[in-house]
């Protein structure tokens, strides 16, 4: 046969520039590398000098579709720095932030992304001229998203509102009230969704992940937990830097994760689903059971039914927040500033985001390090490709290039955050 | 099977021989209880600028709506987007008139500027090939034209871009550009 090679060049509907090669020998898989070519943007470096109080806003920028994940893990490292705890209430309405961007971000990735490759067509715009009302049902349910982020964010995209301690201002009972028919109206939809995407074709396989997410904190899990894996680890985020290490491989400007003595794991739906899907509301696991899911799931191609799940919860838990809210008295508690070091974890929409932060005494940053999900899967999404492909290889270049591009998605990549990705190569030989 | 009519929605596509799902019935997609949106201000005419100010000519669009700022009559609202498509397909609806001003590359002398008529004029490029990030201004207006429509006017004004590096500053010839284009536009706004 001789050598095949396969390159997509630029990968569509990732979030960021990256690249995928596959080389294929006398009809044998020889390699299947994910490049990561988006520049390196130096966040942990020029955060050195800067207050501890300006790193949510600054890490905020490292993401156009979930800064509110970088600016959940940075709060609460800094907090964990600073040795102070936040109130319940506030601690209520970080969760309710999360759960606007869960919606935002995973409505994105499903409608706008993931559906294309389910249903046919090369992007979005290709979809909605057959199926309009599909993307218009998404562009609604992203749009309840952003009510939440407009609110408690100050806006949309990058919010400006959350503080060391807390928020610069907190909104009023009446105010979150607003929110409400919203959201029932996105809470019923939301089930329609579940619909529509279980009811897609998935590639009947299974790979044996080692998931790694949050848990073991009584919630479907946000901010806040143990980070757990279900090989048996339960540590602490300030455990992190003992049991994963960062890796340079040439290929990528993303640098690379693994867990110390394990290997490749996988962060992200699949592996929160799995860790703790009987912490979802019931509505959530009705539909999960509706949709024919069972407790865990390692098929990473019905990755897109469990963000479906997820945004069910998002809804479910943001009306149950709203419900229970008691305006503070104040938005923020006190920071007084010390020398310490700051741990966190917390669960952006694509996957776990540790943050870890060295204060000098007067709160300035001496150094940082942000591990994002997609630097933690990378490992693991060419693991996949090395697995799934060689089922593939009697496909046509163009099919099995879009099967794996599909398989790259399964793990909403985001490749911006990454870089400290996408094109892809088939050499076949 | 016939390819005329869409695919099902089951990912499966016409002609590969094999059954709908039976445990799903998604070939009717359930209703949708949200409302498909209100405009969010009763503005009649809308100028938005598109770009990113920090990578040189990007900005271009941004730079115009700034100049136009305060300068327009009352029924005209200007704003700045950074290009998120999605959030722009939301901007395209419930207004009469849409003035959109963008940077472009197409290989034309720098400066130039390219006016599209999107009423008339599919400015959709042929194959979209990009992330959420990525869908820009032309695949905003291709989907607001299926999803709801387009405004009676909706004007796309692209100016030819000569750097985008981050941080560089925008070229002569599009700051030249710029200024002719605030002038036009404040023009065109005036007579309404």
């Amino acid at each position: 046969m001789g050598r095949r090679t396969i390159k997509v060049d630029v990968l569509a509907r990732v979030e960021g520039e990256g690249a995928l090669r596959l080389v294929i020998e006398d009809g044998k898989l020889r390699d299947a590398e994910l490049r990561i070519f988006e520049p390196p943007r130096f966040f942990e470096a020029f955060l050195r000098g800067r207050s501890c109080m300006e790193v949510p806003d600054i890490t905020a920028r490292i993401c156009g579709i979930c800064p509110v994940a970088y600016q959940m893990s940075a709060v609460h490292a800094m907090e964990d720095a600073l040795g102070i705890a936040v109130t319940p209430p506030i601690r209520e309405l970080r969760r309710l932030l999360y759960c606007g961007e869960w919606i935002e971000s995973h409505v994105l990735h499903m409608y706008m992304l993931h559906a294309p490759d389910f249903l046919g067509y090369d992007g979005a715009v290709e979809m909605a001229k057959d199926h309009p009302d599909v993307v218009r049902d998404g562009l609604a349910l992203k749009k309840a998203g952003n009510e939440i982020l407009r609110l408690l964010g100050g806006r949309e995209i990058h919010p400006i509102n959350v503080r060391v301690g807390g928020f610069y201002r907190v909104p009023s009972k009446r105010e979150l009230r607003e929110l409400r028919d919203g959201l029932l109206r996105g809470r019923d939809a939301s089930l329609g969704t579940v619909k529509l995407v279980a009811g897609f074709e998935f590639p009947d396989v299974e790979r044996d992940y080692e998931f790694i997410a949050l848990g073991n904190a009584g919630e479907y899990p946000f901010n806040a937990g143990h980070v757990l894996s279900n090989k048996g680890m339960d540590i602490t985020p300030q455990q992190y830097d003992a049991h994963f290490e960062e890796y340079h491989v040439r290929r990528s400007n993303a640098l690379h994760s693994r867990h110390i003595g394990h290997g490749a794991y996988l962060t992200g739906p699949l592996a929160r689903y799995s860790l703790n899907s009987a912490l979802l509301s019931p509505l959530a696991l009705d539909a999960a059971k509706q949709a024919g899911l069972g407790p865990t799931c390692n098929n990473p191609f019905r990755s897109i039914v469990i963000r479906a799940l997820e945004v069910v919860y998002a809804f479910d838990e943001a009306l149950r927040i709203i419900d229970a809210y008691e305006q503070p008295d104040r938005p923020f508690v006190d920071t007084p500033m010390r020398a310490g070091v700051g741990y966190a974890c917390t669960e952006a929409p694509r996957g776990m985001l540790y943050h870890r932060y060295r204060l000098d005494t007067d709160g300035s940053v001496l150094d940082a390090k942000i591990v994002p999900p997609t630097s933690q899967n990378q490992p693991s999404i060419e693991a996949d490709l090395r697995d799934f492909a060689p089922r593939w290889l009697d496909l046509p270049d163009e099919r099995l290039g879009h099967l794996c591009e599909q398989a790259i998605r399964n793990h909403d990549p985001c490749i911006s955050c990454a870089t400290h990705f996408l094109k892809l190569d088939v050499v076949r030989g | 099977m016939h390819n005329d009519s869409p695919p099902p929605l089951d990912g499966r596509g016409w002609g590969e021989g094999r059954e709908p799902p039976t445990t799903v019935d998604v070939r009717t997609p359930p209703p949708n209880p949200l409302p498909q949106g209100e405009g969010e201000k009763n503005f009649r005419r809308l100028v938005i600028g598109v770009g990113n100010l920090d990578r040189g000519d990007d900005g271009v669009g941004r730079l115009v709506a700034q100049r136009l700022r305060g300068s327009v009559p009352t029924d005209v609202h200007v704003e700045e987007q950074d290009g998120g498509a999605v959030e722009l397909i939301e901007r395209l609806r419930h207004v009469d008139s849409v003035f959109l001003i963008d940077a472009a590359v197409s290989g034309a002398a720098a400066g130039t500027i390219h006016q599209t008529d999107c009423t008339k004029t599919d400015a959709m490029p042929a194959k979209s090939a990009a992330s959420s990030h990525g869908l820009g201004v032309a695949e905003a207006v291709a989907l607001a034209r299926m999803l709801h429509g387009l405004p009676r006017v909706c004007m796309l004004y692209a100016v030819e871009g000569a750097t985008f590096a981050p941080g560089a500053a925008m070229s002569p010839q599009v700051l030249a550009a710029a200024d002719a284009l605030v002038a036009r536009l404040a023009r065109e706004l005036q007579s309404g």
